[in-house]
């Protein structure tokens, strides 16, 4: 039985293609559009790992979602892994530093867009095996 | 310049004058027109006064003993460049009003003048204040749509080309033995053309903002050990792929230098990257961070292409690329070492480089340990 991933991300060009290479990795995928399709996701399924995009609603909505999966009234999220991803190349040590300032917790990684997919696919390995 | 943070005092104006008949006078005509009035016999009380609240204008006798008031002109100028002076002559000597003016008055006043005399010339000036501040805060709008400009055009620009680079990878990665070899070359060009341009997007940002100043952040200081260990890391994957040897060498226990962490990792990421990509197979970059007196000094050498000695000069111009027959295949915007200068320099430091063409470059960036709080 494969492992369940869930991609939260509002490109929806981005979710086709990282459905595609995940599945074609024999991973189960699912996916939502927005922090809060997310957070719903989240309610009826407990994902092995969650890849969140960091801008969509706005510019932390990612941030946000991370740390209501943490540290939300929903206990048995919190140890889910978070791999964040970007398109804005941004130093990881000082976008975590801001987001640890902001009182953000930071991801369990961070990975730019477009991602590199072997790169990706060692990355979620380290995750979630398979 | 500092913006002090309390309201400013948008009527008052500051006397100075030793005549202590002048100053009743025009204490009384300025009140009646609704100014806030403080008068002050001496210059450096008024200076004083000046620094505390920032009045709009100044309203200086030119002849005082102490400091008079070309002195007291040249201090103001310093202190609030926005600060409007009129200057009261003693007598009509056009002479010493132009002078006044040369040095940063705005504009005289001889005595003996009306009282209508003085409001007219105290309301020019409060005209010419508000012009001043009008241009200001169109300045900063500017500024601001500046700002948001730029990050438009990271998000604008670079998602859909991210999304694009995407599907072509994915495209590749899963189906591209089913695809006719054609296709697969045709999509891998277009992989290259997307990246390039990623590539592009990514170099010109930064100088977009670097050319308003706004790349550092003002004040801010880092560990530039961490920085640089961060940037290695990042770079050991494509150092892998080129087969070079990437190696790392720290002295521990530097202070912060000024600068941050965006910038500073711009700065080392930028000749990290140069020094693989213009490296050989089994070639070495080595990447060391020491102290020098009151500096740190971080170098970048590699073993690889080196240049040409007739174009080291212009290595730090901006879209400067050294063109030969080894460089040809290696893509790039020329923009990197133009980004790394403006960083070190805007940081108060330095970047020179020393290179043996065929043999190795070697990159030396010098940085100023931030003030201790
Ligand atoms: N370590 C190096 N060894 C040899 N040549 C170098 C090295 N670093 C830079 N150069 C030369 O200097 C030129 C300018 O470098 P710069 O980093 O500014 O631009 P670039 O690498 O061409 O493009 P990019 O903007 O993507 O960094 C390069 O094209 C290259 O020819
Ligand atoms: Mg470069």
């Amino acid at each position: 039985m494969g492992r369940k991933i869930l991609v939260i991300d509002d490109d929806a060009d981005f979710l086709a293609s990282v459905t595609t290479v995940l599945e074609a990795a024999h991973y189960e995928v699912a996916t939502a559009r927005s922090a809060k399709e997310g957070l719903e996701a989240l309610k009826g399924s407990r994902p092995d790992l969650i890849i969140l995009d960091v801008m969509m609603e706005h510019e932390w909505a990612g941030y946000e979602l991370n740390q209501a999966v943490k540290f939300g009234a929903d206990e048995s999220t919190s140890t889910i892994p978070i791999l964040m991803v970007s398109s804005i190349q941004t130093d990881p040590a000082t976008l975590f530093y801001r987001a640890t300032e902001a009182g953000m917790v930071t991801p369990d990684s961070y990975l730019t867009k477009p991602l590199d997919i072997p790169v990706f696919l060692a990355r979620v390995r380290s995750f979630v095996g398979g | 310049m500092s913006v002090s943070e309390e309201p400013k005092p948008a009527r008052l104006v500051v006397v100075i004058d030793d005549d202590e008949v002048m100053r009743l006078s025009c204490k009384e005509i300025l009140r009646k027109s609704g100014y806030e009035v403080e008068c002050f016999e001496n210059g450096q009380a008024g200076i004083e006064r000046i620094r505390e609240r920032r009045p709009p204008l100044l309203l200086v006798d030119l002849k005082m003993p102490g400091l008079d008031g070309f002195q007291v002109i040249e201090i103001c100028r310093k202190l609030d460049p926005e600060l409007v002076i009129v200057v009261i002559t003693g007598y009509a000597t056009i002479g010493t009003a132009v002078d006044a003016m040369k040095a940063g008055a705005y504009d005289f006043l001889p005595k003996p003048f009306t009282p209508d005399e003085l409001r007219l010339i105290i309301a020019r000036g409060f005209e010419r204040r508000r012009l001043m501040d009008e241009a200001r805060a169109l300045r900063r709008e500017k500024e601001d749509a500046e700002r948001r400009f730029v990050s438009f055009v990271a998000h604008q620009l670079k998602s859909p080309l991210a999304a694009i680079k995407q599907y072509l990878d994915v495209l590749l990665f899963t189906m591209g033995d089913s695809l006719p070899e054609k296709a697969k070359l045709w999509v891998g060009r277009c992989q290259v053309r997307a990246s390039d341009m990623l590539e592009l997007i990514s170099d010109w940002l930064p100088l977009a903002r670097l050319e308003r100043g706004a790349l550092c952040q003002a004040g801010a200081a880092s560990e530039l050990g961490e920085v640089v260990k961060q940037v290695v890391r990042d770079h050991e994957h494509a150092a892998e792929a080129a087969r070079v040897a990437l190696e790392l060498r720290l002295e521990e226990g530097l202070p912060p230098v000024v600068g941050d962490g965006l910038a500073l990792a711009m700065l080392c990421g930028n000749l990290v990257g140069n020094a693989i990509k213009y490296n050989r197979e089994g070639g070495r970059v080595s990447v060391e961070l020491a102290r020098a007196g009151e500096r740190a000094v971080l170098s970048v050498r590699d073993t690889g292409l080196g240049i040409p000695e007739a174009q080291v000069g212009r290595l730090f111009t901006e879209f400067f690329r050294v063109s030969s027959e080894a460089t040809k295949e290696i893509a790039g915007s020329g923009l990197g070492l133009a980004i790394c200068r403006k960083i070190a320099s805007e940081l108060g430091g330095e970047i020179s480089v020393e290179s043996v063409e065929g043999v190795g470059s070697s990159f030396r960036v010098e940085l100023p340990f931030a003030p201790s709080p």
